[in-house]
C-alpha cells in the first residue's frame, strides 16, 4: 500500500476500531446463527448489508 | 388463491403487446412502492419489526385495486438498518412510511481518495470506506459487532417483507412481478405447492430463476463515491479517472463473480425480465454513454434477449437522445418505461421496435382532479394501443401515501382496466 493511502487509513482509523477489520466483523454475523438460522438468508442478507454501507 | 388462469392471462398480454400483437387486453400496471401505506390504516414504522404482519397490512390495497404487473412493489429503504448503524442517511419521513436519502453533508471523495479507489479498490470498498463512513465501524469491536447483527436483522426483515409481498401478489392477486423478486417468489411458492401455473404455453412459462439486474459502474460512482458535481466536473477535465475508476470496480466484480453459484442452466423465458436502471446515463451525450456504458452491457443485454429474455429498461430522466443506442439491442427485447420524454413523440421514435410502459403521468394523480386523468388515459390508450407495444404504467412511482388520493387511484384503474379491453 502506497504511503499516501496509510495516511488516509489512519485518518479513519482510532483506537477503538484499529484492531478488526470490517471483513472479520463480517465474517462472524455469517458464522452467527443467533441472529438467523438459516445460512442461505443470512449470506443474502449480509450481500445486501454490505450493498447498503456504500451510501451509509 | 386466485386461478392460475388469470395469471397466465395476464402474462399472455404481456408477450402478445411485446410483440406488437395487439393484446386481448392491454397489460395496466401500478407502480405504487411507499404508497400502500395510505390503504393499510397503519404506518410502515408501526409494522416493520414484524415482516409477516408488515406485508400482509401492506397488501391490504391489493383487495380494492387489480393490477396486472408490478414494478419496485415494497422497495423501502431500510431506515432502521440505517439508524442501526449510527448513519443518519436514510431517515424516515413525517409520515413515517417513506424514506428520505438525506445527502446533507455527505462527503464525497477527494482527489486523493480517487486514485486510492482506483489503485486498491477492493480495500477501499470493503475497509476504508466503511470506516470511514458508518460510525458503528469507529467503535470498539464488540459494540460495533452487536449494532451491525441489529442492522443485520432490519435488513433480513425487509428481505422477509419483500418475499412474503411477491408471493401474496402472485398467489392471492395473480399479479406479474416484473422485478426479480418475482422469480425466487415462483420458486418458493411452488416448493410449498401454493402456486403453480400448469400446462402452459413454452412463451408463457414465468422463470423461477432472475434475469439479472444491470446497473452501471459509472452509476455507483456517481451515486455513492464522487456525486454528480464530481462527475460532471470529471467527464471535462479529468475523464481518464472515470475510465480507470470504472475497470477497477470491473475487475472487481469480475473477482466477486467467480465466488457467486453459477447460474441455472435452464431456458430462459420472457418474464420476469431482466432489469436495466439508467440514472447518470439520462445526463450523458451520446458518445459519452457509448463509451461509459452502452459499448461494455451491449454483448451482455443482447445475449439474454436473444435466449427470450425480455428487458425492462427505466431511465429516471430523458432517454430519447439514447434511442439510436437502444435500437442496436434485438427486436422487441426492450420494455422501456418513459419517465419524463414525451410519451407521444417517444412511440413515433420508436415505432414497433421495442415496446413502451407509460400511459399515467404520476403528477396527475397529485392535482387529484378526475377528469383530467381519465382525458390522459384515455388519450394513452387511444394513440399508444393500436398495433400492440403498449403497457398501461405511470411515468413515475407513487413514493408516499400522500401522492395519490386512494379512490381516485381506484378510480382511475378501474377505467384503465375497462379501457384496456380489445373493442
Amino acid at each position: 500500500m502506497k504511503a499516501e493511502y496509510e495516511k488516509l487509513i489512519e485518518n479513519v482509523t482510532n483506537d477503538d476500531n484499529k484492531n478488526y477489520s470490517v471483513a472479520e466483523l463480517l465474517d462472524r454475523l455469517m458464522k452467527d446463527d443467533s441472529w438467523e438460522p438459516d445460512p442461505m438468508r443470512r449470506m443474502k442478507t449480509i450481500i445486501s448489508l454490505k450493498i447498503k454501507f456504500d451510501n451509509a | 388463491m386466485k386461478d392460475a388462469a388469470l395469471f397466465n392471462q395476464r402474462i399472455k398480454n404481456i408477450v402478445d403487446t411485446c410483440e406488437h400483437k395487439e393484446p386481448e387486453k392491454v397489460p395496466v400496471g401500478l407502480d405504487y412502492i411507499n404508497w400502500p401505506w395510505a390503504m393499510a390504516g397503519t404506518t410502515l414504522e408501526e409494522e416493520v419489526n414484524d415482516p409477516v404482519q408488515c406485508a400482509e397490512k401492506y397488501c391490504t390495497f391489493m383487495n380494492e385495486i387489480d393490477i396486472d404487473f408490478s414494478m419496485n412493489a415494497g422497495n423501502y429503504e431500510t431506515f432502521d438498518a440505517f439508524a442501526a448503524l449510527g448513519s443518519d442517511k436514510y431517515p424516515l419521513c413525517a409520515d413515517r412510511c417513506t424514506t428520505q436519502h438525506n445527502q446533507v453533508g455527505y462527503e464525497f471523495i477527494s482527489d486523493e481518495e480517487y486514485q486510492f479507489l482506483i489503485d486498491e479498490f477492493h480495500y477501499f470498498k470493503n475497509e476504508y470506506w466503511p470506516k470511514r463512513n458508518i460510525p458503528v465501524f469507529q467503535k470498539p469491536e464488540e459494540e460495533a459487532y452487536a449494532m451491525l447483527k441489529e442492522a443485520a436483522k432490519c435488513v433480513r426483515n425487509n428481505t422477509i417483507f419483500k418475499e412474503l409481498i411477491t408471493e401474496i401478489a402472485i398467489r392471492d392477486h395473480s399479479i406479474v412481478p416484473f422485478d426479480s423478486a418475482g422469480a425466487s417468489a415462483m420458486a418458493a411458492l411452488k416448493a410449498r405447492g401454493e402456486f403453480d401455473q400448469g400446462e402452459v404455453d413454452e412463451r408463457l412459462i414465468y422463470d423461477d430463476f432472475p434475469g439479472g439486474f444491470f446497473i452501471s459502474n459509472l452509476d455507483v460512482l456517481f451515486d455513492s463515491y464522487r456525486g454528480m458535481m464530481g462527475i460532471f466536473e470529471d467527464l471535462i477535465e479529468q475523464p481518464e479517472m472515470i475510465t480507470a475508476a470504472i475497470e477497477a470496480m470491473d475487475r472487481d466484480q469480475a473477482e466477486e463473480f467467480k465466488k457467486m453459484p453459477p447460474r441455472p442452466k435452464k431456458p430462459m423465458h420472457a418474464l420476469p425480465p431482466a432489469t436495466n436502471i439508467y440514472n447518470i446515463e439520462c445526463f450523458l451525450s451520446p458518445s459519452q454513454f457509448d463509451e461509459y456504458f452502452f459499448s461494455g452491457i451491449k454483448p451482455k443485454l443482447t445475449a439474454l434477449a436473444e435466449q427470450g429474455k425480455k428487458i425492462y429498461l427505466k431511465g429516471e430522466g430523458k432517454i430519447k437522445h439514447l434511442l439510436p443506442f437502444l435500437k442496436e439491442l434485438p427486436k422487441e427485447s426492450l420494455i422501456i418505461q418513459i419517465d419524463d420524454d414525451d410519451i407521444f413523440e417517444m412511440k413515433k421514435l420508436i415505432g414497433d421496435y421495442h415496446s413502451i410502459c407509460c400511459g399515467m403521468d404520476s403528477a396527475l394523480y397529485a392535482i387529484g382532479d378526475y377528469q383530467r386523468c381519465i382525458d390522459y388515459v384515455k388519450k394513452s390508450f387511444d394513440e399508444l394501443a393500436p398495433g400492440g407495444g403498449f403497457l398501461f404504467y405511470q411515468n413515475k412511482p407513487l413514493f408516499s401515501p400522500s401522492d395519490a388520493d386512494p379512490q381516485l387511484v381506484k378510480d382511475v384503474m378501474a377505467f384503465a382496466h375497462e379501457y384496456a379491453v380489445k373493442k
